[in-house]
């Protein structure tokens, strides 16, 4: 089994206005050296998901009302499910076993506290680890996500690091204590490119040789392709497409996903096709999600059963390039749904309606 | 030829070699504090230091509160000790602010009365930063039932009307027979030979006078600071406090209130003046403070009925009102600065 496993996950959000399921059965894994990536447009619940897995979720609105969260915090033991843990035991997983990096690191860091004052915060809470052992534990941390002079670094205050540094500080306060799981919600989105690249080397660096596990959530593809081993498509709080990165890029199996990526522009598309592949309409409004599958409103190959039921997750093996992968897809058009037969063009040549 | 030029390629090397050294030198000397929780405070002592306004008048509140603890022991003159053959005199040499239309001593008066009216201010303070903070950290970091319950207290609290329920209680517990004096008198017993005695009922009616400004004054305290805390814990470094497994009572007392220190220090400001004014209209009204103690609400009060014939008795305990609640100002305002650590110039 899986380092961390969600199942059949539902997180939902009780408003005055109605409840809405933010996360709607939405199941995944990640492994030990493993990066999977969610990606889904804004309000699609990835962020609600990964909060849901360290009980951040705030709460009104929002509550866990299904599915389990398997966390196995040591090889060979139980997995413990974080739903039913103790809250205290929760707070001790938190930082230590599972560690999240946020989207805006300048208000990610609290402005009255020096850096040095919250990382050693982090070890005090988890090792008991104080004073000077603490001071040289940070301290090596900074200079290992590449922060300069982190000596001096330590008594500085967040506004007086730029949005890079500011983000690799958080990084270095979620590896402190090495943790199994490095949850990061958008890492990079707030950061130039450059900076962008310098922190997903970082995070890749961890995976490889600690065998960190990460979950990546970004609504950038080009990320994706150069972080993740495997993709998560959500759509209005599902997963309607999970596999590997490969197999997703190069033969999306679901009308979301093939829409996603013709959306994006390409550098070598030919000069005459200037118009970008827009998805057409927008993401349904949090309080009134579609019936049945969540993209069927702007599907281009909606049937008239996609809007009364929600399809259900087929799995299969996809052979690609000589490796058989596992592959999820959660969409009624089965006929398309076979191994090899779909791709993107394919998928040009269907007539709208199926 | 080459003497003149060479002090010159070297003397910004060496000032520059010379800074760094020292920049490395306070970074290690800070790296001790670093892990204590105290850096804020460190720093804050560090930036208030080069704030000459808040130095100046943190050094003459000092040097007020030293006066009115020594004048009065080492004068030469009492504070109750009437010479009615003297009467009212204008400042002399013997009597450096004159005397009162009693013949007592002003200075020793004012200096007396500094005692109480500090007193006043500085538990009045306390008792908002100490309550009034905890509880609006609490009630808005929480939320839900536990925030309703909470303001609910402070609110209903709110509308006790303040001078008539002092008054009441005053007429019908705080007299010399009633309930609140046994109490005192109970409670001072092991402490002191005769309880009982006379001259200890004005004291009591002092504690009586300090236990009601310190029921009120934390409730405005309480609804700023919960207010505060409600907008800054949707901050992201909340969250992400939370995510690294910091708990909540850490959350509360670590990195809300410090952040909500300022708005907390600028109405600390304005609490002790209020609170000193409210003492002397208390004592006005024969409620607070009793002659022959004194208190600069009192003596003020006392001053401007006979300002048109005996000047002297209004301006010199007004002067010292007015100098203390100044250097209270410069000092908040200084401190609010230092202790944002974004207000850094350099």
């Amino acid at each position: 089994m899986a380092l961390l496993s969600v199942r059949n996950l539902q997180t939902h959000f009780f408003t005055e206005a109605g409840v809405v399921p933010a996360v709607d059965d939405v199941s995944f894994a990640v492994d030990r050296g493993e990066v999977l990536s969610i990606v889904g447009e804004s309000g699609s619940g990835k962020s609600v998901a990964c909060l849901s897995i360290l009980g951040l979720v705030p709460d009104p609105p929002g509550r866990i009302v299904g599915g389990e969260i398997l966390f196995r915090s040591q090889d060979g033991h139980e997995p413990e499910d974080l739903l039913e843990v103790s809250k205290r035991r929760l707070q001790q997983i938190r930082g230590d076993r599972i560690a999240m990096v946020f989207q805006d690191p300048m208000t990610s860091l609290n402005p009255y506290l020096t850096v040095g004052t919250q990382l050693v915060e982090v070890l005090a809470v988890h090792q008991g680890l104080t004073g000077t052992a603490a001071r040289r534990q940070v301290v090596e941390m900074l200079g290992e996500v590449g922060l300069p002079a982190p000596e001096r670094r330590l008594r500085d205050y967040p506004h007086q690091l730029s949005g890079g540094m500011c983000q690799r500080v958080m990084i270095a306060m979620a590896l402190l204590c090495q943790p199994d799981v490095l949850i990061a919600d958008e890492p990079t989105t707030a950061l130039d490119v450059t900076i962008q690249a310098q922190i997903l080397a970082l995070i890749d660096e961890r995976k490889r040789s600690m065998g960190l596990a990460v979950l990546l959530i970004t609504h950038d593809l080009g990320v994706v392709a150069k972080m993740a081993d495997r993709v998560a498509v959500m759509v209005a709080g599902q997963i309607v497409e999970q596999g590997s990165v490969d197999a997703v890029f190069r033969r999306p199996q679901h009308p979301y996903t093939v829409a996603l990526q013709r959306s994006i522009p390409r550098i070598d598309d030919p000069p005459g096709r200037c118009a970008l592949a827009a998805i057409e309409g927008l993401p349904p409004a949090t309080g009134a999600l579609p019936s049945g599958c969540p993209f069927h409103p702007r599907c281009d190959l909606a049937m008239p059963e996609c809007a009364e039921r929600r399809p259900a997750d087929r799995e299969f093996e996809m052979t690609l390039d000589g490796h058989i992968t596992q592959h999820r897809v959660a969409c009624h058009l089965e006929d398309l749904g076979g191994t090899e037969k779909r791709s993107t063009d394919s998928l040009d040549e269907e007539p709208a309606g199926g | 030829m080459t003497s003149p030029a060479e002090p010159t390629p070297h003397r910004p090397q060496s000032r520059g070699s010379e800074r760094a050294a020292l920049v490395d030198a306070e970074a290690i000397g800070d790296l001790e504090q670093i892990g204590g929780g105290h850096s804020l405070w460190s720093d804050a002592f560090r930036r208030l230091k080069k704030n000459r306004a808040a130095l100046v008048s943190a050094a003459i509140l000092g040097a007020m509160l030293l006066g009115c603890i020594v004048v009065p022991e080492l004068s030469q003159w009492d504070y109750a000790k009437a010479d009615l053959e003297l009467g009212p005199t204008p400042p002399s040499a013997g009597h450096w602010m004159g005397t009162d239309y009693l013949g007592r001593d002003l200075m020793v008066r004012v200096f007396f009365g500094g005692r109480i009216s500090f007193a006043v201010g500085m538990i009045a303070t306390l008792v908002s930063f100490v309550i009034g903070v905890t509880w609006g950290g609490i009630a808005g970091y929480f939320g839900k039932r536990i925030d309703g319950l909470m303001m609910r207290l402070v609110d209903v609290m709110y509308t006790f009307p303040f001078l008539i329920m002092v008054i009441l209680l005053q007429v019908f517990f705080a007299n010399k027979d009633g309930a609140l004096h046994e109490l005192f008198k109970s409670s001072i017993r092991p402490f002191v030979q005769d309880a009982s005695a006379p001259s200890w009922f004005p004291i009591f009616q002092i504690c009586f006078i300090f236990a009601a400004l310190g029921s009120i004054s934390w409730l405005t305290m309480a609804r700023i600071v919960r207010g505060q805390v409600i907008a800054l814990r949707e901050q992201p470094f909340v969250e992400a406090a939370r995510s690294i497994g910091v708990g909540h009572w850490a959350i509360v007392f670590r990195h809300l209130l410090p952040n909500s220190l300022g708005p907390i220090i600028v109405y600390t400001t304005l609490t002790i003046p209020a609170i000193m004014l409210t003492e002397a209209f208390l004592s006005f009204l024969g409620l607070g403070t009793q002659e022959p103690l004194a208190s600069w609400g009192l003596l003020t009060a006392g001053g401007a009925e006979t300002m048109a014939i005996y000047p002297w008795l209004l301006i010199f305990p007004a002067l010292m009102l007015a100098i203390t609640l100044f250097c209270f100002n410069f000092l908040g305002d200084g401190l609010r600065d230092a202790l944002d650590p974004r207000m850094r110039k350099d």
